[in-house]
C-alpha cells in the first residue's frame, strides 16, 4: 500500500508543478481528492483488506492525504501570489479622465422656460403657444388696446404692415385660447419669443415671456398672489416673499406690477462683496419681475365670456429677466451670442 | 413727471415725520410708481453762508488774501482767496471741506500757495448760478445767519420725485392729482407696513385678519363720517378778479369741430408787462424740469404743472379780426395750409389736423403746439388765454404726425377735464398774469361748449369687490369704500341693495367699469393687504387638445442635447445679405420685411435657422472654439399665408394661430465643425466630420420621434437634394429627407462659397428639418410585438459592383427576392463601403449582413442557404454585381 501512496503524492506534486494558475491547482486537487479522485479510488482498495491491516492502512492513507492537502494548499497559495503579482503590473492611473460621451447644454432660456412651464405644470396649467407674426387685433384691439390710445406707446412696435405687427408680448395668446377654449375654465402658459424696436445694454429687440391665463368662477388677486407666490417659491427658494404694487395694463383690471425680495442680496440690499448697495436691486430689497392682474371686462367681451359670471388673472414673466437672477449673469446680450464657453456653463 | 416735494407740501399737510423718501414709498404702494427721489441740495452740500471777519495779504503772493471766516462755528476757518472783493464784513457762499462744486472741483484742505485753507469762497459762477456779478465772490444779502446752508438761500432745499405716471392716469401729471392720491392713500385706516417688514410670512396665510379689520374699525373716531378723509388738499385760490371790460367787446370764440373739441374757453388780460418771472416760480418750474421764459409763459407752465391742464397764451395784437374783434375759431385745417409753430418747423397741415385758427389762418395746432407768429413776447401787452378740451386720440395722431410730443399733448392724448380743473385753470393763470405783469382781466369767458361732457355714474358693490379682491368681506364694507373714493374725488349719487353708485369726476377719464373702482379701493389700502391663496376654481377640465409640436420640440432637444449638441437662441431677424446663399435661381424665398427695423442687419424675418448658427459658428471660431456642435429649435417665417390678412379671429374652428398672417413654422437646425470620437487622452483617431455625421445626427433626431431612419425598413427616404432645392449645401454632398413623399428637411455639408465668405475653415455639416411637419407625423406610443422565440441565421454577402450604384438599390434588389416577400429576411444592414486602386476601375466592393428569421420556426441550413442563394443571385443578376463567393 505505501508504495502506491508515495507515488501518489509524488505524481500530484508534479502535477502541481505544472498547474499556471488558481483554476489549475485546483483541477488538480478534484483529480486527487475528489469523490472519484484518485484517493478515493485508493480508499476502495483499503475496504478490501482484511480486518487486521485496515487500521494501519487507514492510517497511511490518512498521512498521505494530509500531505498531499498540504501540497495543494501551498499550490494554491503559490498561484494566489502570482496573479496578485500579475495585476500588479497593470496598475492604472486612475487619476487620468474617464472615457465619456460628450453631451451638449440646453441655453439658459429655454432652460429657464421649461421650469417655469414645469412648475406651472404642476400646478395644472397647459403649456400653448401661437404666432409671432400677429394681427393688430390681437396683440392691441382685443386687449382694450384702441388704436391712437396712448397705451400703445407702452410698447414699441415693429410693423409689416398696417395692421400686422411682431407681437409685442405673449398675452395675444390669451385671446386666441379663450377663443378657441369657448368656455372656462381656463389654465394656460404660454412661452414664446416677442418683439418691440428698442435695443440697447437692458433691451433686446427679442426677448422671451411667458404668459399665464387663468378664468374660472370667483378668481381673485388673493389667487394671483398666492400663485405667483407658489411659483417665485418653486424657482427661487422658500425664502422669497412677493410684492404686488398697483399699476397699469389695458387688458388687466386691477393691475400691478409683481416684485419678488432681492435674490442677490437676499433682500438685505447691500452687496457682500463691494460693500455698496445691491447692484441687482440697487438698494432697494425688490425686483420686478412680471406684471399681472385681473382680466379687463373688455377683454372677456372681445371673446364673448360673460363677464359677471366668470373672472380671471393673467400673468406674464420676461423670461431672461429670470434667466439673469437664476445664474447671476450680467448682461443680456451674452443669450444671443452663443459663444459655447457661455452655453457649456448651464 | 417731476414732482416737488416741497410743493406737494404746500398742496398737503404732510405729516412731518414722512421724508420725500416715505412719501415716496406711500406713493409707489398706491399706484404712482416712484423711479428715484432727487436731492436738489445735494448740488449745494457744505456750502453754507459765512461772514468774512479779517482779510491779511498773503506771505508768498501779491494776488492772494489769507482770510478769516465765520460760518457759524465757534472757531472760524482761514481761507485763502483770489477774489478782489473779498471785504471784511462781507456776507458770502464758502465750500467747506466736502464740497463738490457744479464744475466738479472737490474741496478738499490743501495748501494754496504755501498757505493751508480750509475751504473756497465762491463766486455765482462757480456755483453755477445765471445771474450774478461773475468777476468776484457773490456777496449775498446781509441778515443771514452764519452757516446756513446755501441751498436754502436760493430755495433749493428740495426732493423731487421722478413718478412714472401710467397711460390711464392724466390726473396724476400734476401736483395737484399727486397730493389727491397721498392724501386718500395717507387717509386709510391704519397704514401700509413699510416694505420688507414681513408680507407673505407663510405660503397661504392671510396678513390681514378679520379681527385686524375689527380692531380698525374700533379705532375710527365715534361717529365721524367714515367718509370724511383726514388728509385733504388745498388748492390756492382759483378766481380771478375782473376788473376790465365785458369779454364780448373783446373776443369770441367759434368751434366749427365740435367733435375733435368739446370745449373750449378764453379769457383776455389787457395791459400786460412781459418780463421776467420772480425768483420762486422760475425756482418752481426748474423743479419741475422747465427753463423759464417770461412771466406770461411760465404761468402757464406753472398751470400745466399744478393743475395738470394746458394752457396757452396768444398775442392777442397778432390775431386778425372779424367783424371788427378777434376771433378764436377751432377746425380742421384745409389741406395744404401752413403754420409756423414754436420751434419754428413750417408744418403743412392736413385735413385731420385740428388747429386753432384766426378768422385767416391756423395759429396753433390744437392741444400740441402754437404758432410762431401769436406768440406773447417782450412787446405783448394783450393776451389771449386759451384752456380747451380737444379729443384725445385726435391730438395724438396729429402729434404723431408732425413728430412732435409736447407736455401738452402728453396730457391731451391721455384726456384731460373739461369741466372744473380746465376753469380752475383758466382762472387761476388770468389772475397770476395780473399778479405778475399788471394790466386787467375782461369781465366773463368767451367759450363754446357744444358737447358737455356729464360725469359718468358707476356703481360698486363692496361684496364684489371683496371677492376680486380676495380681501374679508368684513374689511372691505360700505364704509370704506365710500371713504376710499371720496378721498380720490368722487361723490356718492346714490345707495342701492348692496350697492353705493358713484358721480365719478371728469378729470378721472379712466374709472368707467366697476372694476375700475374695485382698483381704486385695492391701491389705496394696499396691495400688500391681499392674503395669498390658491385657485380652487370650479374643478372643472379646460377643454383644449393638446398640441404634438410642443412635445416635437421637447423631444429633439433632448435627442440633440444627448448627441453633443449646444442650444443657440437667435433673433426672429436677420440681414437679407445673410439669406441670399439660400436663395436658389428662380426659387427666391419670400421676404418679410419689417417697416421699421432697427437697422438693415436685423430687417428681414428669417425663413431658415441656418444663416444666425452659422453667424454663431464663426463667432466661435473667432475666439478659439473649433469644435462646435450648435441647434436652435424656433419659429421661421415663409412669407404670407396665401389668402392674406384678415385680422379678425376665426371664432368658429381651428387651433391658435390657424388665422396667422404668416406661414410660421417650427424648424429644427443644426451647424457642427470639428472632429469625431471621443477627445482628449483617450482620442486614438480623429477625423474630421462628413456628411455622414451629419446624417447621424438627422437619424438621431427622426428616431427620437418615432420615426426610423432605417434604410431596410425605415419610415423616410433620404434622396440627394436635387437642383436648386438646397443652394446652401454642397451640390454632390447633400440631400432631402423625405416622408410620404413630402420633403421634411435637407442637411449635407455647406456650400464651401457660403463658408468661405464667413471665414469658416474646413468642412461645415448642416441641416434643418421641418419639426412642425415632423410632429404632425410622429406616430403614436409605441406597440409591443412579441420577442422572437426562434433563433436568428446571419449571413453575410460581399459584392463587387459598379461605383455609380447606390447602397439603396443593393437594398432594392435584396428586397426583391423571396426572403423578404416571404417574411423570412429580418434586417439588413450594411456593414463595408470600400474604394481601393486594387479594385477594378469604377468599381467598388460592399458587404451586406443579412438575419433570417422565422416567426414561428426554427430555420434549417439548407432553408438558410437556399435564401441566401437567391439573394446572390438577384444581386448578381439584377445589378450586375460581382458576387465574392466565400
Amino acid at each position: 500500500m505505501k508504495p502506491e501512496l508515495s507515488a501518489l503524492v509524488e505524481e500530484a506534486r508534479t502535477a502541481l508543478q505544472g498547474a499556471a494558475n488558481e483554476d489549475a491547482v485546483d483541477q488538480v486537487r478534484v483529480a486527487f481528492l475528489g469523490k472519484k479522485g484518485k484517493l478515493s479510488q485508493l480508499l476502495k482498495g483499503v475496504a478490501q483488506l482484511p480486518a487486521a491491516e485496515k487500521p494501519a492502512a487507514g492510517k497511511l492513507v490518512n498521512e498521505a492525504k494530509g500531505e498531499l492537502e498540504d501540497l495543494l494548499a501551498r499550490a494554491q497559495a503559490a498561484a494566489k501570489l502570482r496573479r496578485d503579482q500579475a495585476a500588479l503590473q497593470e496598475r492604472l492611473d486612475v487619476t487620468a479622465p474617464g472615457r465619456r460621451h460628450v453631451r451638449g447644454h440646453v441655453h439658459p432660456i429655454r432652460e429657464t422656460t421649461d421650469t417655469i412651464l414645469r412648475i406651472f405644470g404642476q400646478l395644472g396649467y397647459r403649456a400653448v403657444t401661437g404666432p409671432e407674426i400677429e394681427h393688430e387685433f390681437y396683440n392691441f384691439e382685443a386687449l382694450n388696446i384702441p388704436r391712437d390710445h396712448p397705451a400703445r406707446d407702452m410698447q414699441d412696435t415693429f410693423y409689416l404692415t398696417d395692421d400686422v405687427v411682431l407681437r409685442t408680448h405673449t398675452s395675444p395668446l390669451q385671446i386666441r385660447t379663450m377663443l378657441e377654449v369657448k368656455k372656462p375654465p381656463v389654465k394656460v402658459v404660454c412661452p414664446g419669443a416677442v418683439y418691440r424696436s428698442d435695443s440697447d445694454a437692458t433691451h433686446s429687440p427679442m426677448f422671451h415671456q411667458v404668459e399665464g391665463l387663468f378664468v374660472d368662477e370667483e378668481v381673485s388677486m388673493a389667487d394671483l398672489k398666492g400663485t405667483l407666490l407658489a411659483f417665485a417659491r418653486k424657482l427661487f427658494g422658500p425664502e422669497v416673499r412677493i410684492r404686488l404694487r398697483p399699476s397699469f395694463f389695458p387688458f388687466t383690471e386691477p393691475s400691478c406690477e409683481v416684485d419678488i425680495s432681492c435674490v442677490t442680496c437676499g433682500a438685505t440690499g447691500r452687496s457682500d462683496v463691494e460693500g455698496g448697495p445691491c447692484r441687482v436691486c440697487k438698494g432697494t430689497t425688490w425686483l420686478e419681475v412680471a406684471g399681472a392682474g385681473l382680466v379687463h371686462p373688455n377683454v372677456f367681451k372681445a371673446v364673448g365670456y360673460d363677464t359677471e359670471k366668470v373672472t380671471g388673472f393673467a400673468f406674464g414673466f420676461g423670461v431672461e429677466r429670470l434667466a439673469m437672477l437664476r445664474y447671476r449673469i450680467p448682461d443680456l446680450r451674452l443669450f444671443f451670442e452663443n459663444d459655447v464657453r457661455f452655453l457649456r456653463q448651464f | 413727471m417731476r414732482i416737488s416735494f416741497k410743493w406737494l407740501k404746500e398742496l398737503l399737510d404732510i405729516p412731518a415725520e414722512l421724508s420725500a423718501r416715505d412719501v415716496a414709498d406711500r406713493l409707489t404702494l398706491a399706484g404712482l410708481e416712484v423711479e428715484s427721489v432727487e436731492d436738489l441740495a445735494a448740488a449745494y452740500r457744505n456750502i453754507v453762508v459765512g461772514t468774512i471777519l479779517t482779510r491779511d495779504k498773503h506771505p508768498n503772493s501779491e494776488k492772494l488774501s489769507l482770510c478769516t471766516v465765520d460760518v457759524g462755528e465757534p472757531a472760524p476757518l482761514s481761507i485763502v482767496c483770489g477774489a478782489p472783493n473779498c471785504e471784511p464784513g462781507s456776507l458770502v457762499p464758502v465750500a467747506r471741506v466736502g464740497a463738490l462744486l457744479p464744475g466738479g472741483l472737490a474741496i478738499a484742505e490743501r495748501a494754496v500757495a504755501g498757505v493751508m485753507s480750509q475751504g473756497m469762497m465762491c463766486s455765482s459762477k462757480e456755483l453755477a448760478l445765471p445771474s450774478g456779478n461773475h468777476d468776484g465772490l457773490m456777496l449775498l444779502e446781509p441778515g443771514l445767519t452764519n452757516g446756513t446752508p446755501f441751498a436754502r438761500v436760493v430755495q433749493a432745499e428740495d426732493h423731487v420725485l421722478h413718478i412714472g405716471v401710467t397711460p390711464n392716469r392724466p390726473d396724476a401729471l400734476s401736483h395737484v392729482g399727486v397730493a389727491r392720491d397721498l392724501a386718500a392713500a395717507l387717509s386709510m385706516p391704519s397704514t401700509t407696513p413699510p416694505p420688507n417688514s414681513g408680507p407673505n410670512p407663510t405660503p397661504h396665510g392671510l396678513t390681514v385678519t378679520v379681527e385686524e379689520a375689527e380692531k380698525d374699525r374700533a379705532r375710527r373716531p365715534a361717529g365721524a363720517a367714515a367718509s370724511t378723509p383726514a388728509f385733504r388738499v388745498k388748492p390756492p385760490s382759483s378766481t380771478c378778479a375782473e376788473r376790465g371790460g365785458p369779454i364780448d367787446d373783446g373776443a369770441q370764440v367759434r368751434i366749427e369741430d365740435p367733435l375733435r373739441c368739446a370745449r373750449y374757453c378764453a379769457r383776455v388780460i389787457e395791459g400786460v408787462t412781459v418780463g421776467p418771472s420772480p425768483a420762486w416760480l422760475v425756482r418752481r418750474l426748474e423743479a419741475c424740469g422747465m427753463r423759464s421764459i417770461n412771466n406770461i409763459v411760465d404761468v402757464t407752465n406753472l398751470l400745466l404743472m399744478e393743475r395738470g391742464h394746458p394752457l396757452h397764451a396768444f398775442d392777442m395784437d397778432k390775431l386778425a379780426l372779424e367783424r371788427g374783434r378777434p376771433t378764436v375759431v377751432v377746425r380742421c385745417a384745409k389741406p395744404g395750409e401752413k403754420l409756423t409753430t414754436l420751434d419754428g418747423v413750417e408744418r403743412v397741415l392736413n385735413a385731420d389736423d385740428l388747429c386753432i385758427c384766426d378768422p385767416d389762418k391756423p395759429i396753433a395746432l390744437a392741444g400740441v403746439m402754437g404758432g410762431r407768429d401769436t406768440e406773447v413776447h417782450a412787446g405783448t401787452t394783450r393776451v389771449l388765454l386759451e384752456a380747451a378740451y380737444f379729443d384725445p386720440s385726435g391730438v395724438r395722431r396729429t402729434a404723431r404726425r408732425h413728430g412732435l410730443h409736447t407736455e401738452a399733448s402728453h396730457r391731451f392724448e391721455r384726456g384731460c377735464d373739461p369741466n372744473r380743473t380746465l376753469d380752475e385753470a383758466l382762472n387761476r393763470a388770468a389772475q397770476l398774469f395780473v399778479d405778475l405783469g399788471g394790466g386787467q382781466v375782461r369781465r366773463g369767458i368767451a367759450q363754446a361748449y357744444p358737447r358737455a361732457v356729464e360725469p359718468l355714474e358707476v356703481t360698486l358693490r363692496p361684496a364684489r369687490a371683496a371677492q376680486l379682491l380676495g380681501m374679508p368681506g368684513k374689511l372691505i364694507d360700505e364704509a370704506l369704500v365710500a371713504r376710499a373714493l371720496t378721498a380720490l374725488g368722487l361723490e356718492v349719487a346714490g345707495r342701492e341693495a348692496g350697492a353705493i353708485r358713484f358721480r365719478v369726476p371728469t378729470f378721472r377719464p379712466d374709472l368707467v367699469h366697476e372694476v375700475d373702482l374695485v382698483e381704486e379701493v385695492g391701491r389705496l389700502l394696499g396691495l400688500d393687504r391681499i392674503p395669498e391663496m390658491l385657485p380652487r376654481g370650479s374643478g372643472r377640465l379646460m377643454q383644449m387638445a393638446e398640441s404634438p409640436r410642443m412635445s416635437a420640440v421637447d423631444t429633439v432637444r433632448e435627442a440633440l442635447v444627448a448627441a453633443g449638441f449646444d442650444e443657440a437662441v437667435n433673433m426672429g431677424f436677420l440681414s437679407p445679405r445673410e439669406l441670399a446663399p439660400f436663395d436658389g435661381e428662380g426659387t427666391r424665398i419670400p421676404r418679410l420685411t419689417l417697416r421699421n427695423a432697427l437697422s438693415e442687419e436685423v430687417s428681414v424675418m428669417r425663413s431658415t435657422l441656418l444663416p444666425a448658427l452659422l453667424r454663431n459658428l464663426a463667432h466661435n471660431h473667432r475666439h478659439g472654439e473649433h469644435e462646435v456642435r450648435l441647434f436652435e429649435l424656433g419659429t421661421v417665417f415663409h412669407g404670407a399665408r396665401p389668402e392674406g390678412a384678415d385680422p379678425r379671429p376665426h371664432t368658429a374652428d381651428g387651433p391658435p394661430g390657424g388665422d396667422a398672417y404668416a406661414l410660421e413654422r417650427c424648424h429644427a437646425g443644426f451647424v457642427m465643425t470639428g472632429t469625431r470620437g471621443p477627445a482628449g487622452h483617450q482620442a486614438r483617431v480623429s477625423s474630421p466630420l462628413d456628411f455622414y455625421d451629419a446624417k447621424g445626427v438627422v437619424e438621431e433626431l427622426l428616431g427620437a420621434l418615432g420615426l426610423r431612419a432605417d434604410l431596410w425598413d425605415g419610415d423616410v427616404r433620404v434622396v440627394p437634394a436635387g437642383d436648386g432645392v438646397a443652394p446652401h449645401l454642397h451640390p454632390g454632398k447633400s440631400a432631402t429627407v423625405m416622408h410620404q413623399g413630402v420633403s421634411v428637411g435637407t442637411f449635407g455639408v455647406l456650400h464651401p462659397a457660403v463658408g468661405q465668405g464667413l471665414d469658416l475653415p474646413g468642412d461645415v455639416l448642416v441641416g434643418e428639418l421641418d419639426l412642425g411637419a415632423l410632429a404632425s407625423r410622429m406616430p403614436g406610443a409605441a406597440t409591443y410585438r412579441a420577442i422572437p422565440r426562434f433563433p436568428a441565421v446571419r449571413r453575410d454577402l460581399s459584392a463587387l459592383v459598379e461605383e455609380s450604384l447606390s447602397v439603396e438599390q443593393l437594398f432594392g434588389a435584396v428586397r426583391g427576392t423571396r426572403a423578404s416577400s416571404e417574411g423570412l429576411l429580418e434586417r439588413v444592414e450594411l456593414f463595408d463601403l470600400y474604394r481601393d486602386d486594387k479594385l477594378p476601375k469604377g468599381k467598388k466592393s460592399v458587404g451586406i449582413s443579412l438575419t433570417f428569421r422565422s416567426p414561428d420556426k426554427t430555420l434549417t441550413d439548407d432553408v438558410v442557404n437556399g435564401l441566401h442563394q437567391e439573394v446572390m443571385s438577384s444581386v448578381e443578376k439584377e445589378l450586375r454585381a460581382e458576387v465574392r463567393k466565400a
